[in-house]
């Protein structure tokens, strides 16, 4: 069931070629219907939703308790990337220069 | 062959009699088959050439057999404020016939709801001044559709498996949707109100998912723009969770909110979440590339990009608060690159801050680095005589998923 005329524009942008994922065009997507649907059934299995998968993790938790929706544990320690990389050597010599300045006193 | 309006009267009567809810909301959808016949038939319907039914059917069902009739005529004329406006009609009168009746009603009276709602959009929409859309059809429908909460809420009489109050929260979901679509959404909070107020009817987990989701997604909404984010986090993860599968824009729409609302959390969306989403995935992962690289120029340039359609969707300002992730993501790194030493200077985060493209006084660095100890990014304290950060022997960058309260140190 549809609106009469209503939905002659939301169907346009359905049809919308999605294959250029580009965020600006991803955003309208969104933003062009801003209502909720009508689900197709009223009710359904536990095994048709994403809280089936959860096994016994609570709603709200992560990766590291059960939840492999959400990562909590993303902290890496690489320091090998052009930043880390840049300050490192930057820190180098401003440590030799001050231990230097720290002699002269 | 073509349904005669007798034959319609017949119709309604077997389906009233049989109870049927759904053989109800058939025979009034005017987008149905026969509503093109009826028309046909009247070729141009007016009450007074239909009044002569009046009492071929217990009240208020003639009336409301008319009043199908005219809703039909008016569409297939394109007359949408009339249409609108018998359909509220038909509504009205349908609502007469609802106290005496059980939950069997409820298909039908969900049904001619969402029908008055696609007539009031409809409506909306072709009488726009200029450029200036309308909204008093949808508001009016809101108006109507509070109606009927409180016949479902008042059902004193039926069995509770029977009863009327099973319909409360697919009706309440249905005028929030009336209140978004017109962009006054405070006018949410007289209904929401009620059904707080009301201890009567069955616990939110009994009802179908589909109600269940349709209103925690409202409320999440509702909250999110209200900036409860605790409150919005809770609701709009239960939608998501509950929501059927296939139903992918829904779970989408959830996500789209839920995804801004976890990252202040500290749980950055999993690939393989981001993957079954990839409109969501395009829109997010500029800022979680950023985040995670401790590159505020790269987050800096998403905000910038991105600006007015974030805006739009009101997404733009809970992103800018979560700026502050990236810039933990950068102390971290500096902190790294120290050996994660116990005692680093000022002058080292603002040296971090120069060559991440990120130019400031030594005192503005000194600042962010208190406001990162202040919010529980960062375990330590600062001499400021010495122009030293003191870090705790431990954990001296906690985890962000384990800061207590996320959400009271935005």
């Amino acid at each position: 069931m549809s609106p009469v005329t209503a939905s002659s524009s939301k169907d346009a942008v359905k049809t919308e070629d999605k294959a250029t994922k580009d965020p600006q065009r991803c955003l309208g997507v969104l933003a062009e219907d801003d209502e909720f649907e009508e689900f197709a059934a009223a009710d359904w299995d536990d095994s048709e939703m994403d809280l089936a998968h959860l096994g016994g993790a609570a709603s709200g938790a992560a990766k590291s308790s059960g939840d492999k929706l959400w990562e909590d544990n993303w902290d890496d320690d690489d320091i090998e990337d052009d930043f880390s990389v840049q300050l490192r050597s930057e820190l180098a010599r401003t440590k030799g220069s001050s231990s230097d300045a720290a002699m002269e006193t | 062959m073509p349904v005669e309006f007798s034959t319609y009267l017949t119709l309604l009567n077997d389906a009233i009699l049989a109870e049927s809810g759904p053989n109800l909301a058939y025979l009034l959808r005017p987008t149905s088959p026969h509503g093109k016949d009826l028309v046909k038939e009247f070729k141009n319907p007016t009450r007074a050439a239909l009044s002569r039914y009046e009492g071929s059917m217990m009240s208020p069902w003639d009336e409301i057999a008319i009043q199908y009739v005219l809703v039909c005529g008016h569409i297939a004329k394109k007359r949408y404020a009339e249409a609108f406006k018998e359909e509220s009609q038909l509504v009205s009168l349908f609502y007469r016939f609802l106290p005496e009746n059980r939950g069997w009603t409820l298909p039908a009276l969900f049904s001619i709801l969402r029908d008055l709602r696609d007539l009031a959009y409809d409506a909306d929409a072709h009488s726009r001044e200029g450029a200036q859309v309308k909204t008093d059809s949808m508001e009016e429908a809101a108006r109507i559709i509070s109606k009927a909460f409180g016949l479902c809420m008042t059902d004193r009489i039926s069995p509770p498996d029977q009863s009327r109050k099973w319909g409360v929260y697919y009706v309440v979901g249905l005028v929030l949707k009336c209140y978004f679509r017109v962009k006054r959404i405070s006018l949410s909070k007289n209904i929401l109100r009620a059904l707080e107020a009301n201890n009567d009817i069955p616990p939110l987990m009994s009802y179908p998912r589909s109600h269940q989701v349709t209103y925690r997604y409202y409320i999440g909404m509702l909250s999110f723009l209200n900036e409860d984010f605790v409150k919005a986090e809770q609701e709009l993860t239960l939608a998501f969770y509950q929501c059927h599968n296939a139903a992918f824009i829904n779970k989408e729409r959830i996500l789209a909110y839920l995804i801004p609302l976890r990252i202040l959390k500290g749980h950055l969306p999993s690939t393989e979440l981001l993957q079954r989403f990839p409109n969501l995935d395009a829109i997010f992962t500029p800022f979680i590339r950023a985040i995670r690289a401790g590159d505020l120029q790269s987050y800096d340039r998403a905000l910038e990009t991105g600006e007015q359609r974030l805006l739009e969707l009101n997404l733009w300002l809970t992103l800018e608060k979560a700026r502050e992730l990236c810039l933990r993501s950068l102390f971290r790194k500096v902190w790294l690159a120290a050996d994660k030493s116990t005692r680093m200077p000022i002058s080292m985060f603002h040296m971090g801050l120069k060559i991440a493209g990120i130019e400031m006084d030594v005192e503005e660095a000194e600042c962010y680095v208190a406001n990162m100890i202040y919010k529980g990014f960062i375990r330590g304290y600062i001499s400021h005589e010495k122009q030293m950060v003191v870090l705790a022997q431990t954990n001296s960058f906690p985890r962000v998923a384990d800061r207590q309260n996320p959400y009271a140190l935005i």
